[in-house]
């Protein structure tokens, strides 16, 4: 039977605290915790175990695509209904450069922020049921994922950081 | 200012912001009212140019495009200017953007949706509209891809799709902070739906900056060609008015001066209607009012040089078409002199700090700016027409009740559809302003310890 390990959440009212109590677990080579808050916690980037984010890499290369496609588009279109407009040949790939352009950032835009609800896991689910409500109204909240025995000194060192409540759940 | 937002707790942000959502004053309900009675004369308007045709708008040989196309022009330039202002405020990092972005993006949202009637409208027989589109059909047709009129169109869709992109991802920790906060009932079931299980983790919140940060940087070059494209409509054809090498720039600062006089005019009664003088403070307005005079130097600076590149180009067609858009001889002069005082001189009093400080008078300056941005396209898009190479191509153009009145939806549509906004949705970004006071307390914390 797999065991799931304990889970400790500290809730703070003030961002200082916060950010001290992430630290506190930086410190002690904790590396498994969730942050939460109801501002952009870009602030604490340095602090969480894992930063990177693809997404920019995945709007580069639908941008790419994008670009790719929408000129080919114009140049198969030309090519299948030449129509000479103001004495152009029917492929002139200057004019060409806005669909293209058009197309690079359509492409780039949408799949940037497909690629970040699908790696953000936001998608048409409900929140867990043990969702904190005070995370999107009032309160930062630091959630660490315990080994065993770990979980009386995790409390400790997230009640001396200045969380207001910590419990487990 | 600093001290004012620091010292507010967050929530007080959210209640103060969230009141808007309480139920709409008589005031509210009359505004919904006459939105509602513009829409209703539009309606009709376009009414009677379906069943009667095109004629009924004043629209003849030599004036094909007249009032709403004018009409497209002024709302794309009011869409333009909302993810653009939005966008750019966001890569500058300027801390009052957190206050006046959402408006800038409903602005785009509702702008585009206006302006996109309106070449629909114009079409004549509307019921074929999308035969404009690329699908494969019987009749051979297929845009052409050489044409500014295509590129108009991806433009638009191009610039609309990455506007609901920025502003839909702007609203996701909003609504789901509306989520935690309404009553159990249907409203809290679609916030559920709509917050996309938004919870407030760092995973979300490290999505968010990154594709936000990808769309800003994607939305300030899409915000400059879609306006570069609707100039291009223009300047591709070779009537003197219109050929000229200049307009997209023009376009495109014009767009900006007519967003910035919109979310003006619209956060002015916002601020008073929903007591948020706490968020939107008066200096806000004075930096906005300072964009507005700059816009209006930039743009005085093209009046000029488009008469004076008249002058140059020894053109004796285009000369003689200055003379009779400027001078008093025109039909039109009248307007174009009306459009100089309204672009370029009203924002000048905004120099003085007595008037620029005073919102009543902003409030006023911004409507006046915007009418002389409309008079500015009506005049771009029907003296050249009415003025050919040919005396034989002279006509006079005198708008007719139908296209009024569609003219008079528009703004019915725009000023409804924001109105609906704000009683559903927060009209300020509520997680930016929280950022925001959070910011201002830290530095209070660091003046008072010493640090930073």
């Amino acid at each position: 039977m797999r065991i799931e390990p304990d889970r400790v959440r500290a809730r703070y009212d003030d961002f200082n605290n916060f950010r001290r109590g992430l630290l506190a677990l930086k410190h002690a080579h904790i590396h498994s915790y969730h942050a939460f808050g109801p501002t952009n916690l870009v602030d604490v980037d340095e602090l969480m175990p894992v930063r990177f984010s693809p997404v920019r890499g995945f709007a580069i290369f639908a941008g790419f695509i994008g670009l790719v496609m929408f000129w080919v588009m114009c140049i198969t279109t030309s090519d299948i209904y030449s129509l000479v407009v103001g004495g152009k040949p029917p492929i002139s790939n200057v004019p060409f450069v806005i669909p293209a352009y058009e197309g690079t950032i359509l492409s780039a835009a949408v799949i940037g922020f497909a690629v970040a609800l699908v790696i953000a896991a936001i998608g048409f689910h409900q929140p867990p049921a043990d969702y904190d409500p005070h995370f999107s109204e009032d309160s930062y909240g630091v959630e660490v994922l315990c080994r065993l025995g770990e979980r009386t000194h995790i409390m400790d060192l997230l009640r001396n950081t200045g969380a207001v409540e910590v419990h487990e759940v | 200012m600093v001290k004012k937002l620091a010292n507010k707790k967050f929530e007080d942000i959210d209640n103060q912001i969230l009141r808007s959502f309480s139920f709409p004053s008589f005031f509210y309900i009359m505004l919904i009212a006459l939105c509602n009675l513009l829409v209703l004369g539009g309606l009709i308007g376009f009414g009677v140019q379906w069943a009667l045709g095109m004629g009924t708008n004043g629209l003849n040989i030599p004036v094909g495009w007249a009032m709403h196309i004018a009409n497209y022009v002024f709302w794309i330039a009011v869409a333009m200017s909302g993810t653009f202002i939005s966008a750019m405020l966001f890569l500058f990092r300027t801390d009052w953007r957190s206050v006046i972005n959402r408006v800038a993006e409903t602005m785009t949202i509702f702008g585009i949706a206006v302006a996109g009637l309106f070449p629909i409208i114009h079409l004549g027989r509307n019921w074929v509209f999308f035969w404009v589109l690329p699908y494969p059909n019987w009749r051979h047709l297929w845009p052409n891809f050489k044409s500014p009129l295509v590129w108009d169109v991806l433009a638009i869709i191009t610039y609309f799709t990455i506007s609901v992109l920025i502003f839909y991802l702007g609203l996701l920790p909003d609504i789901a902070a509306i989520r935690d906060k309404v009553p159990k009932g249907w409203r809290k079931s679609a916030y559920k739906l709509l917050s996309l299980g938004w919870t407030g983790r760092y995973e979300q919140w490290r999505e968010y900056t990154r594709a936000y940060l990808v769309l800003a940087v994607l939305g300030m070059p899409i915000a400059m060609s879609v306006h570069s494209v609707v100039a291009f409509d223009f300047s591709m054809s070779l009537l003197p008015g219109w050929h000229s090498t200049f307009y997209a720039p023009y376009f495109v600062a014009g767009a900006i001066n007519s967003g910035l006089a919109t979310i003006v005019s619209l956060l002015i009664p916002l601020r008073k209607t929903l007591h948020l003088e706490k968020i939107f403070l008066p200096r806000y307005f004075q930096q906005m009012a300072m964009l507005m005079v700059l816009m209006g130097w930039i743009l005085g600076y093209y009046y000029g040089e488009e008469s004076f590149m008249d002058w140059y180009s020894g053109n004796i067609f285009i000369r003689q078409f200055s003379v009779y858009r400027g001078m008093g001889s025109g039909y039109y002069s009248s307007i174009f002199w009306i459009t100089i005082v309204c672009v370029v001189f009203v924002p000048m009093t905004f120099l003085f700090k007595k008037l620029r400080t005073n919102l009543r008078y902003l409030f006023v300056a911004a409507i006046f700016v915007n009418l002389g941005m409309w008079l500015e396209r009506y005049m771009l898009v029907i003296t050249p027409l009415t003025h050919g190479y040919l005396p034989t191509q002279w006509g006079i153009y005198v708008p007719h009740a139908p296209e009024s009145l569609i003219t008079g939806m528009a703004i019915g549509m725009f000023l409804g559809l924001f109105l609906i906004f704000i009683k559903i949705f927060p009209s300020v970004a509520v997680n930016d302003v929280k950022k925001l006071a959070q910011e201002h307390l830290e530095v209070q914390h660091e003046d008072r310890t010493g640090q930073g």
